[in-house]
């Protein structure tokens, strides 16, 4: 190599000073791939030792950042008749409207609580909480919210929203509520 | 006979059949004692039966045996005032037995006191127990003794001895009312047994033990969730329940004197009113982990899980005959909640109960003939008995606000049950014809009581030194 940088008239002093630099460079560049190897293989140890924390912890503050939160879901009780889990006319329009909001949300999931009146046995009004729960999951399905983010539990009579014992009271407890689970 | 033309008929009777099947009852229990002891006149149980009026004490006192409880004597350190207290836990225990007439030799007699009215109709009874207690203390140990007198032939029936802790005096006087009701009966006494229920602490609903006369309450289980229809094992140390402890209505097995949590069967759905089989190798219970509500076995370890009812309707609240052969449950199939009965491998479903259009909560008596169960008619909840023919319909509660959940005592004679009638929910127990009521609890917030069968508590487990 440098026989051949001679033959085109360098100086030797400067042919050697090329040519390690061109090592140098060449050294240097296998070096660089060293490197970035190392920090491609790297990440993964310390990833896999944390990985939930960092992207939740970021990714929320970015959308923060750069797009405004949206207004956080309310989904509004509908409620039943006595001793029925069939849907009424008004609970259906209600549940029209969730399902609309449901579709423009798809990152919620919901999960729909059945609760009766406090008239029956424990055990029949948690069969029948849960019968509420999945009428109106059923339905919202049917308006084409994915199966997959709903989910159901019966509370019976175990949680009622007015603790008195007449018809106004029965009528709002018995209802089916919706807790949107991450927002 | 037309489903039309009974229903009147059962309905209609309520009263009268409660009482001749009460009637039929004490003969049959009197044969049975007269046969053993050979110590009993027999009153005609016909006074009762011709009698058209509902007579409340009357149906009590001819099934019983007088009891006469002499003054307990203390002795060496025993206090008087102890003294007393085991004559009035004795008198309590032996009145809740349901088959013992006690009454005081001290007190003047009383004008109520049914022994009393008893004698006053008939010949004088050849045969009454006399009970001669006694009451030790050294330090802080008691020992507790009586004898037994036949009081006709004056001839001692037995010497009972107990012993332990003073702060256990009231176990060791259960123990001597359940040696006397076995003495004179040939049956377990119930003054051992423990009552579970439910009960509101904040938001959460924990389970409460306390026992069987109301005494001694207890919260057991401090989860801060909804916790619901426990149920005793047979062997009275574990209690099945349904906690929402993992956000869901799920099976759990806790120790009945710790509470802690012996073993937890997580499932998707709602696992509801597990029960004990009675020879303590199963527990039924129902679940919608298939979709729909129905009845499961599995055994204590949560394997061998077997489906038993296969209909779209909700099958429900199951409970054991107590030979283990058959279940009743509530099942709406037909339309409205009924009770039905099937076979223990789930075949030869046949309905029970046809009065009235809301029927639940069956619970099977542990002397077979009877399931008490929850009706609602009239727009009121109250507790009723069935004999397992569907015969003899009899309503136990009425006009007494809502009555839920009824369960047997071990001997079969007591039913507890929930009630609505001083304004919050609270515990209750009667006799099996509705007579005898004693209110148990005063939280308002009680539910879903479960009567244990006898414990064998430690007598000693109070000791300081």
């Amino acid at each position: 190599m440098l026989s051949r940088l001679r033959k085109f008239g360098w100086p030797p002093a400067l042919s050697l000073v090329l040519v390690l630099l061109v090592s140098v460079g060449y050294l240097g560049c296998g070096g660089g791939k060293q490197v970035v190897q190392q920090t491609e293989a790297a990440p993964p140890e310390p990833v896999r030792e944390e990985p939930p924390p960092p992207p939740p912890a970021r990714q929320p503050a970015v959308e923060r950042e750069e797009a405004p939160a949206p207004r956080p879901l309310m989904l509004a009780n509908v409620n039943f008749d006595y001793d029925k889990y069939d849907l009424t006319a008004t609970a259906r329009d209600i549940l029209a409207g969730h399902a609309r909001a449901l579709r423009e949300r798809p990152e919620l999931n919901v999960r729909i609580a059945g609760h009766c009146d406090e008239r029956g046995t424990i055990e029949y009004n948690l069969a029948l909480g849960e019968k509420r729960a999945n009428a109106v999951r059923d339905y919202l399905v049917s308006l084409g919210v994915e199966r997959s983010r709903l989910s159901t539990i019966s509370y019976g009579k175990e949680r009622p929203l007015d603790a008195r014992s007449n018809e106004e009271a029965w009528a709002r407890n018995r209802r089916a509520e919706f807790v949107i689970q991450n927002q | 006979m037309t489903l039309e033309s009974r229903l009147p008929v059962c309905v209609r009777s309520n009263r009268r059949l409660a009482i001749a099947a009460g009637c039929w009852r004490t003969t049959r229990r009197l044969a049975l004692l007269a046969g053993m002891t050979g110590l009993l006149a027999l009153l005609p149980c016909a006074l009762v039966a011709q009698s058209e009026v509902y007579l409340r004490v009357e149906t009590n006192t001819f099934a019983r045996i007088p009891v006469e409880l002499k003054e307990c004597r203390p002795l060496q350190q025993a206090s008087p005032k102890d003294a007393t207290r085991v004559l009035d836990i004795l008198d309590n225990d032996l009145w809740m037995s349901s088959v013992i007439a006690s009454f005081r030799s001290d007190e003047a007699p009383a004008g109520d006191s049914p022994w009393l009215e008893i004698a006053s109709r008939g010949p004088a009874q050849p045969f009454r127990l006399e009970v001669h207690p006694r009451l030790t203390q050294q330090n802080d140990r008691v020992k507790l003794e009586a004898d037994l007198i036949d009081s006709h032939s004056r001839r001692p029936l037995a010497q009972k001895s107990y012993q332990g802790c003073r702060d256990n005096l009231r176990l060791l006087v259960h123990s001597l009312a359940d040696d006397i009701v076995n003495l004179l009966t040939g049956e377990n006494g119930i003054a051992k047994s423990r009552i579970a229920f439910t009960a509101k602490v904040g938001e959460s609903k924990e389970i409460f033990v306390m026992d069987f006369d109301g005494t001694n309450v207890r919260q057991l289980t401090g989860f801060g969730t909804l916790n619901l229809t426990p149920a005793w094992s047979t062997d009275a140390r574990l209690l099945a329940l349904t906690s929402y402890r993992q956000d869901n209505p799920d099976l759990v097995l806790v120790d009945g004197v710790t509470g802690r949590t012996v073993r937890a069967f997580p499932q998707t759905g709602l696992q509801t009113a597990p029960v004990w089989s009675p020879d303590g190798s199963l527990i039924a219970f129902a679940s919608t982990h298939e979709g729909n509500s129905e009845i499961y076995v599995m055994n204590a370890e949560g394997k061998r899980l077997r489906r038993l009812t296969h209909h779209p309707g909700v099958d429900s609240s199951p409970t054991w005959s107590p030979t283990g052969r058959e279940l009743a449950f509530t099942s709406d199939r037909l339309g409205t909640p009924q009770i039905f009965i099937m076979d223990a491998e789930g075949s030869n479903v046949r309905r029970l109960t046809y009065v009235g259009d809301y029927n639940d909560s069956p619970a099977w008596s542990p002397k077979g003939d009877k399931i008490a169960f929850v009706s609602r008619l009239n727009s009121r909840f109250n507790i009723a008995t069935v004999e397992v023919t569907g015969e003899n319909l009899t309503q136990l509660t009425a006009e007494a606000g809502s009555n839920e959940d009824p369960a047997w005592s071990p001997d079969g004679y007591r039913i507890v049950f929930s009630s609505t009638r001083s304004g919050g929910s609270d515990i209750y127990s009667m006799e099996w014809n509705g007579q005898n009521v004693r209110r148990l609890t005063h939280k308002g917030t009680c539910t879903s009581p479960a009567w244990s069968n006898n414990s064998r508590p430690d007598l000693n487990s109070a000791c300081r030194d």
